[in-house]
C-alpha cells in the first residue's frame, strides 16, 4: 500500500543539532508527492536518508515494506532512482554515455558490461524523451533544461519503481519546469512509478503533484491534496507570507503573496549603506 | 575514423621508439645488428653488442614502458577518486611516500626486491591519510589538493633529505630515487613489475563503469548503486600498490600521471573504458620517449628521467590550473 514509509526519523550532521526530527511519512503508490517548506528546514537531508545515503540516528525507513537499514546500494539503485538539482557530474560524456550510467547496476556480468539490451533501453529513452537531438553530443554543452531531461532519462534506464528528485526544476524556466513536471506526472499517472520531489513553486506542485506534505523544522506540519493544505492559515504557518488564495477554472488553487515578508532587521540596515 | 588512426599511429610510434632506442645510445648498434640478435641467435655479433641490446637496453626500454603503463593508470584512477584532473600520485604526495618507504628500506638494508613492500605499506598509509584529510576524498577542489599534496610531499621529503644527508657520499641510491633513474633494468625487475601492473589493470578494467559513475559526484554514484566509499578505499590500495611499486624501482617520475589521462581525455573522450587502456599504452609510449631523450641528448652522459618528465610536465601542470577547459571540470 505504501512505497515509501518513514516512522519518527531522527537525523543530525555529525550529531549535533537534529535536522531531522521524528520525521513520519507516508507516500502512495503511483502518487506524484512533493514536500515543500522553507529552506533549511531538512528536506534535501531526508531524501538523502531515503536514499541511503546518509543513516538517520533514529527512526526507521522502509520501501515497499522493507526496512532500507543494511540494503545495498545496488539493490537500492534498481528500485529507487535519484535526480539531484544539479549534476555533479565532471567528465565530459556524450548524452547517451551519461544515459548508460543508468544501466551499470543492471549489468550482470562486469567483464561483458553492457548489452544490447540495455543499449536497446537507453535508445528508447532518447526517443521517449526527445533527446535525439543531442544524444551524441557533450552533456556538459546543454541547457540547463535539457541537461535536467537527460539526467530523467538516466534515472528511468534505471528502471526504478520510485523517482525521488530534490529540486528538479529549480533552476529551470517556466516551460522546462512543466516539461519535466508533465513528464513525472504522466509516469505516475500511467502507474509505471511512484515519485517523491522536493519543490519550492508552490503553483506549479499545485498543477502536478497529487500529495503534498509541508515540512518545518524537521517534521511534517501539514499534509493532504493542494486544495486542502492550501489555505492562508498554513501558507502563513510554514512561511510567515500572507497570501490570497485564489482558484484556477479548474479548481486548482494558486497562491499569490499579499505582502512583502518583513525584511530582516540587519539586512535593513545593511540596505541603508548600499 | 579518427580515433582508429591515431590508435594506430600510438602504436607505430612505439614499435619506432622500440627500435630507435635499441639502436643508439653510448654505443650504437645497427638495424642488422638487432634483428640479427633476435632472430638468428647470436652466431653473427659480437658478444657485446648482444650484451648491449638483451641486458642493458631491452630490458629498459621495457621499464620504461611498464613504468609509464603503470603512472598513467594510476593517475587516470586516482584523478576519477578525487574527481580534480589535477591529483596526480606526484603531485598529492603518495609517490614521495613510496620514495620513503623505499629509503627506509634501503637503509634497514633488507633485499632488492623488498623495496617494493616497504614503499607500498608507506603508501597506503599515506594514501588513506591524504584520502581522509581531504574530506574523505569528497570532490576536491584545486587548492586543497595542492595544500596537502605539498605538505605531504615537504613532511615525508623531508625524512628522505635527512637520511640522504647522514649516508653522505654513498647516497647515490637515494638521489636516484628522487629524481627518477631506468638505468638499473634488469629482467627479475620487470617480472616484479608486472604482476601489480597486470593484476592493477585488470581491476580497473574491471570496476571501469563503477568509476565512470563516480564522475557524476558521490551521491549520484550511490544512487546508481555504487558502494562509494568501498570502491574508492579498494581503488586506492591497488593505485598505492602500483606507485609503490613504480617508485621502488624507477624512483619518483612526475607527471606522467597528469600529462597523458589529460592528453587521452580530450582525444578520445573520459570514458574509462576507452580512458584506462589507452592512457596505460600512451604512458608507456610517453615514458619511452622521455627515456630516450634522456639517454641520448647528453650521450653518453644521462639525464635521470624524472628531470625530463618534470622539465615538460610542469609548464603543461600550470597550463591545467589556470585553464578551466579540460576534459574533467572542476
Amino acid at each position: 500500500m505504501w512505497d515509501i514509509s518513514t516512522q519518527e526519523v531522527c537525523f543530525a550532521y555529525g550529531g549535533k543539532i537534529n535536522i531531522l526530527n521524528n520525521m513520519s511519512i507516508s507516500i502512495r503508490k503511483h502518487s506524484f508527492s512533493a514536500v515543500m517548506g522553507p529552506n533549511g528546514c531538512g528536506k534535501s537531508t531526508f531524501i538523502r536518508n531515503i536514499l541511503n545515503f546518509y543513516t538517520p540516528q533514529k527512526g526507521s525507513i522502509e520501501i515497499r515494506g522493507i526496512n532500507i537499514k543494511g540494503m545495498k546500494p545496488t539493490e537500492m539503485a534498481k528500485i529507487v532512482s535519484f535526480i539531484p538539482q544539479k549534476s555533479s557530474l565532471s567528465a565530459d560524456l556524450t548524452v547517451r554515455d551519461l544515459i548508460m550510467m543508468g544501466r551499470v547496476v543492471h549489468i550482470k556480468n562486469k567483464w561483458i558490461g553492457f548489452t544490447r539490451h540495455d543499449k536497446e533501453i537507453a535508445d528508447n529513452l532518447v526517443e521517449q524523451l526527445n533527446l535525439e537531438k543531442f544524444a551524441d553530443r557533450s552533456a556538459l554543452s546543454l541547457s540547463g533544461g535539457e541537461f535536467q531531461r537527460v539526467l530523467l532519462a538516466r534515472a528511468l534506464a534505471q528502471e526504478p519503481e520510485i523517482l525521488l528528485l530534490d529540486e528538479p526544476t529549480s533552476s529551470l524556466d517556466m516551460k522546462y519546469c512543466m516539461e519535466i513536471m508533465a513528464i513525472v506526472r504522466e509516469l505516475t499517472v500511467k502507474k509505471e512509478l511512484t515519485a517523491l520531489a522536493v519543490l519550492h513553486d508552490l503553483n506549479m506542485t499545485a498543477m502536478y503533484c497529487s500529495d503534498i506534505f509541508f515540512m518545518k523544522d524537521g517534521s511534517v506540519r501539514y499534509h493532504g491534496t493542494p486544495r486542502q493544505v492550501y489555505t492562508s492559515e498554513i501558507i502563513k504557518d510554514i512561511y510567515g507570507i500572507d497570501a490570497l488564495i485564489l482558484k484556477t477554472e479548474e479548481g486548482t488553487p494558486f497562491i499569490v503573496p499579499k505582502t512583502h515578508p518583513a525584511i530582516p532587521a540587519k539586512k535593513e540596515k545593511e540596505m541603508a549603506y548600499v | 575514423m579518427r580515433k582508429r588512426i591515431l590508435l594506430f599511429l600510438i602504436f607505430f610510434i612505439i614499435v619506432f621508439l622500440v627500435i630507435f632506442s635499441l639502436m643508439n645510445g653510448a654505443v650504437k648498434t645497427s638495424l642488422k645488428d638487432i634483428t640479427d640478435v633476435f632472430f638468428n641467435g647470436s652466431a653473427n655479433t659480437p658478444d657485446y653488442i648482444r650484451t648491449i641490446i638483451m641486458d642493458i637496453r631491452l630490458p629498459r626500454i621495457i621499464m620504461a614502458l611498464l613504468v609509464g603503463m603503470m603512472l598513467a593508470s594510476t593517475g587516470t584512477v586516482v584523478q576519477t577518486v578525487y574527481q580534480n584532473p589535477l591529483a596526480d600520485p606526484y603531485i598529492i604526495g603518495i609517490s614521495a611516500s613510496a620514495t620513503f618507504g623505499a629509503v627506509l628500506a634501503f637503509i634497514l638494508k633488507v633485499p632488492d626486491l623488498m623495496y617494493g613492500v616497504f614503499a607500498f605499506v608507506s603508501c597506503v598509509i599515506t594514501s588513506f591519510l591524504i584520502f581522509r584529510l581531504s574530506n574523505a576524498g569528497k570532490k576536491l577542489n584545486t587548492a586543497t589538493l595542492l595544500i596537502v599534496g605539498i605538505a605531504v610531499s615537504s613532511f615525508l621529503g623531508a625524512f628522505t633529505s635527512f637520511a640522504m644527508y647522514m649516508i653522505g657520499e654513498d647516497s647515490f641510491k637515494i638521489i636516484m630515487w628522487t629524481m627518477g633513474y631506468l638505468g638499473g633494468a634488469t629482467w627479475s625487475k620487470i617480472l616484479f613489475m608486472i604482476i601489480p601492473l597486470v593484476f592493477s589493470i585488470t581491476v580497473f578494467l574491471y570496476f571501469r563503469n563503477d568509476l565512470d559513475l563516480l564522475m557524476s559526484g558521490e551521491e549520484e554514484a550511490h544512487s546508481m548503486g555504487v558502494n562509494v566509499s568501498r570502491l574508492k578505499k579498494s581503488m586506492l590500495v591497488i593505485t598505492a600498490l602500483v606507485v609503490a611499486f613504480s617508485v621502488a624501482f624507477s624512483g619518483m617520475i612526475g607527471f606522467v600521471g597528469l600529462i597523458v589521462p589529460h592528453t587521452v581525455r580530450l582525444l578520445f573522450g573520459c570514458s574509462n573504458k576507452k580512458l584506462i587502456p589507452l592512457s596505460t599504452i600512451t604512458g608507456g609510449l610517453f615514458l619511452l620517449a622521455c627515456d630516450t631523450i634522456s639517454r641520448l641528448v647528453l650521450a653518453p652522459m644521462e639525464i635521470p628521467i624524472g628531470i625530463i618528465t618534470s622539465f615538460f610536465g610542469a609548464p603543461f601542470f600550470l597550463y591545467l590550473a589556470f585553464n578551466k577547459k579540460g576534459g574533467m571540470n572542476r
